[in-house]
């Protein structure tokens, strides 16, 4: 009961943090959606982070580690650490430009404008909104599975079937009302302010988390003996989880999916927010020691808890039917109520960071691509464009809700499936900022090649969801083959077909070269 | 761009190219684990421990992540795209009428088939 207290106590600050963000808040849909252009260095890197990292981070890297071990680390940090970075270099500093000269606030309005097509948008649109979803999914499974995991045995009589926890369709529920709230009381500047709180918050705690954890999990005296002690267990019944063992394809087919980050909707919005083009240099530097300061815990603390004791009894003598709760369960047995309840908090932190962000984000989508754009010249007053993006928010959670209650999917697998998505429309973005030649027909051609590659791939020869956490395609990722198909189809149709007008290319690539040619 | 500032910046991304492919190095990887019993394994990984308890593998890719941030600092002193671009693209979108992204369909130039 104690820890559930606290992660109550903690979800109220969070909407009183929004309220007090919107006092702020101009009244204007610039300011609702893109904080006024205002944000400097230390919050984008904050927003940007916690943006990204997402329950995938936390409770998927953990659960991951449990059952294949530091690899992890390897497959999907220090690959992470590189390439996210270079997506805030390459595609992100580029973008704020042009988003700062020519007025966007979406990635489907860039595209419109670059590639000079209206109907591509209403490709793009769908598509961005479709593989939102199994993100936000990500969040809301992430977090029933932490409410559900930390207070287990809170209640005697009540929800038996959930081990006397709250329910993981509860926990979630509550979690995306939270979000909801100070998304709509605080628009971007809430989102901002409540993601670098909650970063701050999920990085202190999700250390002190490790050095907890870390400090009984060995039944030694000393913090160093438990380390020591922890690594030895596993050395003893799994030794092959503290090894890297992989063929190079597969590894190599895991450097594809931090590329996502390069097509993310909530982060171009974030990316946009950026007071000015050196504002991205803190973030692209600090990103990769972020990433290792939340993921050498989780994938160590997930390797320990494969040979974890309390008292002489192992923590997880089987596997768990549900590898999401790795971590809460870690933490609900070696931390006490009171300490339990504030890691939860933490780790929630992480959760919700990334959630308020999608959800503003596909609110400016909404607005932005589909109502403003049917609406043509036809002026509309800002309270009814927030109310509309408030609407189609509401709507899509709801969705995305209903789909969480479905059969529970590992957060990492299904993580990987949506990841090669965003990832498959890279070579899109690349193309249309650096490739004079690329066409609206190739654009559109890899689009579509892009969602077929992946529909095939998922539901004909994976067979459907929940994902397969063992499913390879050619001994790789299904990214590899979605970003290869994708990239080859873009090219190939961009160099066979009509290329875009000079006079269009100028307003893109001022600096590259003589803008007659 | 000069020649020199040419050159930092191919320095850079050959700086990068090498971070990757110390990434996706096979040096600490364990080989061979199925031919060996779960006591030849612990053994072999035991002696490789930094600090008792952090596996070798695992501190190498920590390493490159190190490296990484060492990298990318260089990058924004070096090779830093954001200052260039931007005045040419503002001079631009001046010059352009309005804020073509809210453009109804039809209104896009060139875009014959989408009205």
């Amino acid at each position: 009961m104690t820890q559930l207290a606290i992660i109550l106590v903690y979800l109220a600050l969070l909407v009183v943090l929004g309220i007090g963000a919107s006092r702020w808040f101009r009244g204007t849909g610039k300011d609702y959606l893109l904080a006024s252009h205002s944000i400097g260095p230390v919050l984008l890197l904050m927003s940007l982070f916690g943006t990204t990292m997402t329950a995938f981070a936390l409770v998927g890297s953990t659960g991951k580690s449990f059952q294949l071990g530091i690899v992890v680390y390897g497959l999907m940090a220090s690959s992470s650490g590189i390439v996210h970075s270079l997506c805030f270099f390459v595609i992100g500093v580029r973008l704020w430009q042009l988003g700062q000269a020519h007025g966007y606030t979406t990635q489907v309005g860039f595209f419109r404008d670059r590639l000079q097509s209206h109907r591509f948008g209403y490709l793009l649109f769908p598509v961005l909104v479709g593989l939102v979803i199994p993100y936000l999914l990500i969040g809301v499974l992430g977090a029933g599975a932490v409410i559900n995991g930390v207070t287990r045995g809170a209640f005697e009589e009540s929800f038996a079937a959930h081990g006397h926890g709250v329910p993981p369709w509860l926990g979630s529920l509550v979690i995306c009302l939270v979000v909801l709230t100070y998304v709509f009381a605080g628009g971007m500047r809430g989102t901002a302010w409540a993601n670098t709180f909650q970063t701050g918050v999920f990085m202190v705690l999700g250390v002190l988390t490790f050095f907890v954890i870390a400090s009984k999990i060995g039944g030694q005296q000393s913090l160093w003996e438990n380390l020591k002690a922890a690594t030895a267990n596993v050395l003893q019944s799994h030794p092959e989880k503290l090894t890297m063992t992989s063929s190079h394809a597969f590894f190599f087919s895991f450097l594809l999916i931090p590329l996502s980050a390069g097509m993310f909707p909530h982060l171009f919005q974030h990316w946009l927010t950026a007071r000015s083009a050196a504002t991205f240099k803190l973030p692209v530097i600090l990103h990769p020691l972020f990433i290792l300061i939340v993921w050498v815990p989780c994938v160590m603390v997930g390797a320990w808890a494969s040979a974890a004791t309390v008292d002489g009894q192992l923590i997880f003598p089987e596997p768990p039917t549900n590898v999401n709760t790795v971590l809460p369960i870690m933490v609900g047995k070696l931390a006490g109520p009171v300490l339990s309840g504030f890691l939860s908090a933490g780790i929630l932190a992480a959760v919700m960071s990334s959630l308020d962000s999608q959800f503003l984000c596909l609110g400016t989508m909404f607005t932005t691509d589909i109502v403003q754009a049917r609406g043509g010249n036809e002026p509309m007053d800002d309270a009814h464009v927030i109310r509309m993006a408030r609407g189609f928010i509401v709507f899509i959670v709801a969705f995305t809700y209903l789909l969480s209650l479905l059969a529970p999917a590992g957060v990492f697998d299904l993580g990987l499936w949506c990841f090669g998505g965003f990832a498959g429309l890279v070579p899109l973005v690349l193309a249309a900022l650096y490739w004079r030649r690329l066409s609206v027909a190739g654009a559109a051609a890899s689009v579509i090649a892009m969602v077929v590659t992946w529909l095939t791939l998922f539901f004909v020869d994976m067979g459907g969801y929940p994902p397969n956490p063992r499913y390879t395609f050619l001994g790789m990722l299904p990214v590899a083959t979605i970003v290869a198909v994708s990239t080859v189809v873009l090219v190939g149709v961009s160099l066979v077909t009509r290329p875009p007008s000079e006079e269009s290319l100028a307003r893109f690539f001022p600096t590259t070269g003589n803008p007659e040619r | 761009m000069t020649n020199a500032r040419r050159t930092r910046v191919a320095l850079f991304w050959l700086l990068v190219a090498t971070l990757v492919a110390a990434q996706q190095c096979s040096l600490f990887w364990q080989s061979g684990t199925a031919g060996k019993t779960s006591e030849q394994l612990s053994a072999e990984i035991g002696q490789g421990l930094i600090l008792g308890f952090l596996p070798t593998p695992l501190f190498y890719h920590v390493c490159v992540s190190l490296a990484a941030v060492v990298i990318w600092w260089i990058g924004t002193i070096v090779a830093w795209p954001g200052d260039a671009a931007i005045t040419g693209a503002r001079a631009l979108s001046e010059a352009s009428p309005g804020n073509r992204s809210m453009a109804p369909p039809g209104e896009l130039a060139g875009e014959e088939d989408d009205s």
